[in-house]
């Protein structure tokens, strides 16, 4: 049964642990027939701290949705998503807010995931307000994470609108980071960007992951950037996980159409290249 | 030049083009004044062109035109050929009472509907708001005439308001308290129809605008820290929204000599509505163009002042930002 797949992440104690998650949309209204969609089916899978999980699929597939789930911007109808032990699925506001801290996102689009009228200090220090910090700590701390995410702290004061795409995305993460969080779910977050801004990025990333001990959860539907980044893969078609495994494994054997697929999509000497093995 | 400049370069022009306009449209209506006199066999045709002639009514549109703008320039809007008085102190009359109206309405509405707004699209799907949705719909969709008409009929019936007018006769020497109350109980009805109708329009867009911001990725980031929603609302959501609200406020305040005068003219209240109107009818030429220009005075004012007050509130515009929400 493709709804009962997990990753082989075989991790005594996972960070993330999801179990059985579940989400439907109802669209219509008053005057139009009510449709249940359901965005995500029995989703199951986990994450061992420290590692990247890849969750592949075309668009559509519910990737996005299991995003918007386990950071709890959507609350999902049944299911588990336990981080740390704990399970956040169905805690109110005032109990979510210390896991909101633990997960942090980071959007596809850095250019509207930040308010147009902040500065980039504002954007950074924001999540510090909720922890009552002083004006000079945040300042402090927003200079050590600008320049973290190797921007210049004099950069600080400018708009946000005066950065260029990459550099949101790099401030974007800088905010993610501000909040010390043990997840961040890259909702697409390098899809937008150029090919150089991309691997650019994708270091960076990788910097901060070894340096913090980051665990990522990578939607994505670039198998490139996949081969580059991730330990492990699920891949997902309508809602569901369809095959999951080792990132060589599924990389080498696909077994599922879907994964073969977007697998056909890029040359296998490039995802080799991009995992640095030998080509 | 600067953002500011441009716009009242704009204004001014548009102002030049709305009076050629209007002299032109008016002159091509067709019949005149003195159609009535004409047919009057105790008026003789001399009499008719005296009068045309002592009106500057003989005149080629364009000296008309002319001489027009050298006394507007002056406060000098013509004169009245129906009322035999200089238009501008009987239009200026007229507009204290309908801006009366109308500021009443455009404030009732405002400190009705802007919370309301905001109220309904934080609580999506939920009774409140789908009951406003219903009430909301149904006010746009009704003309404000039959609603007019229809609380007009309601005062009538159960005789609750008094009808017509703007205040009571036999109020000299009462006290000042008793001639307010008396004017507000006159001005209550078509308030009421004004603040309806406008009310409709600004909650759905406060709605739509607020509604907008809320699903935006930057608000959705901002909820994933865990920052409380009072803060979410007030400190991205609401300044984010303000934009096309204060839009609108421009065309409220634009409206204010233009929008009422409808109502005015079923609710009987003395302001520029039945004053325009009757000029219409008469073809009292400068009446026409006089009350025209008022009202597209406070139009450009409006939009004007609106355009202000985003520059002010919203660095973007000054410098032109291709992506200013």
């Amino acid at each position: 049964m493709p709804s009962s797949l997990t990753t082989d992440v075989s991790s005594s104690n996972p960070l993330l642990r999801v179990k059985a998650l579940c989400k439907h949309y109802v669209r219509g209204h008053v005057w139009k027939k009510r449709v249940s969609i359901q965005a995500i089916n029995q989703v199951n899978f986990e994450i061992a701290a420290g590692h990247t999980l890849a969750l592949v699929g075309t668009s559509g597939s519910g990737k996005s949705t299991v995003a918007r789930c386990i950071t709890r911007l959507e609350r999902p109808e049944t299911g588990h998503i336990w981080i740390e032990g704990t399970d956040i699925a169905r805690l109110g506001s005032r109990e979510l807010s210390p896991f909101r801290r633990a997960i942090q996102m980071i959007f596809q689009d850095a250019i509207t995931s930040m308010n147009p009228r902040f500065s980039a200090a504002e954007v950074i220090e924001e999540p510090l307000l909720i922890q009552g910090r002083s004006r000079a700590e945040r300042r402090e701390i927003a200079e050590a994470l600008i320049q973290d995410v190797a921007l210049s702290p004099g950069w600080l004061d400018r708009s946000v609108m005066e950065f260029s795409g990459g550099q949101r995305q790099r401030l974007a993460i800088a905010r993610a980071l501000t909040l010390q969080p043990r997840l961040l779910v890259l909702d697409e977050a390098l899809s937008g960007l150029d090919l150089s801004t991309q691997a650019q990025i994708a270091n960076l990333l990788l910097d901060l992951q070894s340096k913090r001990c980051l665990t990522y959860l990578l939607i994505s539907h670039e198998m490139g950037l996949v081969a580059r980044m991730a330990d492990t893969v699920a891949v997902m078609a309508n809602g569901q996980i369809v095959e999951s495994g080792d990132l060589e494994q599924v990389l080498t054997d696909p077994q599922h159409m879907e994964t073969k697929n977007l697998l056909a999509s890029v040359k296998v000497t490039e995802l080799k290249l991009a995992a640095g093995a030998p080509s | 030049m600067n953002y500011l400049g441009r716009r009242l370069i704009r204004t001014v022009l548009l102002l030049v083009g709305v009076s050629v306009l209007c002299f032109l449209f008016t002159e091509m209506a067709p019949g005149s004044f003195f159609d009535d006199m004409r047919v009057n066999p105790q008026i003789s045709p001399e009499t008719i062109a005296m009068l045309r002639s002592h009106y500057g009514l003989d005149q080629p549109l364009i000296v008309r035109y002319g001489r027009w703008v050298k006394s507007a320039l002056h406060a000098d809007l013509g004169y009245s050929i129906a009322y035999n008085v200089p238009v501008a102190p009987l239009l200026w009359g007229r507009a204290q009472n309908t801006l009366l109206l109308s500021v009443t309405a455009m404030l009732l509405t405002w400190l009705i509907a802007v919370p309301l707004g905001v109220w309904t699209a934080a609580r999506r799907g939920k009774a409140l708001d789908k009951t406003t949705s219903i009430g909301v719909s149904l006010l746009v969709a009704i003309p404000e005439v039959v609603i007019a008409v229809a609380l007009l009929a309601i005062a009538v019936r159960w005789r609750v308001l008094p009808i017509g007018g703007m205040k009571s006769e036999d109020l000299d020497g009462l006290p000042l308290w008793v001639r307010i109350k008396d004017i507000a109980e006159h001005m209550l009805l078509p308030v009421i129809v004004l603040t309806l109708v406008d009310s409709a329009l600004v909650v759905r867009h406060v709605r739509a605008a607020v509604l907008e911001i809320l699903e935006a990725p930057f608000v959705q980031a901002t909820r994933g820290f865990g920052i409380s929603r009072s803060r979410v609302l007030f400190r991205h959501v609401l300044p984010a929204a303000a934009n096309p609200a204060i839009s609108l406020f421009g065309l409220s305040l634009a409206g204010l000599l233009s929008g009422s005068l409808l109502v005015e003219v079923i609710c009987g209240w003395p302001g520029l509505g039945p004053l325009i109107l009757d000029a219409t009818l008469s073809r009292d030429f400068y009446m026409v163009v006089g009350g025209i220009m008022v009202s597209t005075i406070f139009m450009l004012g409006g939009n004007l002042i609106a355009d202000i007050v985003l520059t002010v509130i919203d660095p973007r515009i000054r410098t032109g930002a291709p992506d200013a929400l």
